[in-house]
């Protein structure tokens, strides 16, 4: 597309947005760029590419330090792949719960819309429930955070990993409160780039599984 | 707005394939024979997690709807995230 056409779009695209929404927008006129993406969408992306390189750099640190653990404090002999993989099925169902909370947030369908919502932040802390459980575990079996390379490199992926879940439960929280207190209150954009985040979350959560977890065993 | 989204049913039915791959990886993992044969597991377990990966990103994410840019920006940032962590491997390995 040319770049007048570009600009046709995005300014068809700003107009109806703006008609669609009707939000906030802080007297600026619109959210959205030349290209036709609303700059809130466009920033989360931009954030997720940054988060790609830092979750990269946890998980190359992991792959090599995982081998360098104690006789007894290895991989193979503490993980629990069946708890694992109970909490890899949580996080997807949130995903799926959060495709569906955006959806009803779309057809402005309040109460599936609370209901979606809740279940996102539910999951997110069942997950968070396991990892505390799986940390705890590892931590009485004699492996902490300076144990050895493979407990910190772990603990530091993983627990990076759980942090960002933290974050994401407390926006979907914040989510959820908004609705309550104002019921008429759809912004769409708001929950499409809160599900870009907890999207990620569950796409490097895919990535820990098989890495980390899986194929571990295997080489 | 003028996107285009996946429908429910779609969303549920992506759920049960990601459910059923989640499943096949588990399966695979508890076959003793399997787990020690290398040239089977790491294919399969990477093909698996692509598979996830890419339906996630595309219908989640929306990135099959959404504006083709975001699509080169994610796999911009996907490949130079890629190479970083090839080189750190390299280098600290």
């Amino acid at each position: 597309m040319s770049d007048s056409g570009h600009n046709a779009a995005a300014h068809d695209i700003a107009a109806s947005g703006h008609a669609d929404h009707g939000h906030d927008d802080h007297g600026a006129g619109h959210h959205y760029t030349v290209t036709g993406v609303d700059n809130r969408k466009f920033a989360m992306w931009t954030l997720i590419g940054s988060e790609c390189f830092l979750f990269g750099a946890l998980i190359i640190n992991y792959v090599i330090n995982s081998g360098k653990g104690t006789d007894k404090l290895t991989p193979q002999n503490i993980y629990n792949i069946d708890l694992t993989t109970i909490s890899t099925f949580i996080l997807l169902m949130s995903s799926v719960a959060m495709v569906l909370a955006l959806d009803a947030c779309g057809k402005k369908e309040l109460n599936k819309f609370r209901l979606w919502t809740f279940v996102v932040v539910l999951f997110g802390a069942m997950f968070l429930g396991c990892q505390v459980y799986e940390f705890q575990h590892f931590y009485h079996l004699g492996l902490g955070l300076s144990t050895n390379n493979f407990g910190s490199s772990f603990y530091l992926l993983t627990g990076c990993h759980g942090a960002h879940v933290a974050v994401g439960v407390m926006i979907m929280s914040s989510v959820l409160i908004r609705s309550f207190m104002n019921p008429k209150w759809f912004d769409s954009i708001v929950v499409e780039v809160t599900g870009l985040y907890w999207h990620f979350v569950d796409v490097i959560w895919i990535i820990i599984f098989t890495v980390v977890y899986l194929l571990v065993y295997v080489i | 707005m003028s996107e285009k989204h996946a429908t429910v049913k779609l969303y549920w039915i992506i759920c049960v394939v990601l459910c059923l791959i989640t499943a096949a990886e588990w399966a695979v993992f508890q076959l003793e024979h399997l787990r020690g044969n290398a040239m089977f597991m790491i294919p399969a377990l990477v093909i698996m997690s692509i598979v996830k990966f890419i339906l996630v990103c595309g219908w989640y994410m929306h990135l099959r709807y959404d504006h083709p840019m975001l699509i080169k920006y994610y796999l911009s940032a996907i490949f130079l995230s890629g190479a970083t962590v090839f080189a750190l491997g390299v280098l600290l390995s």
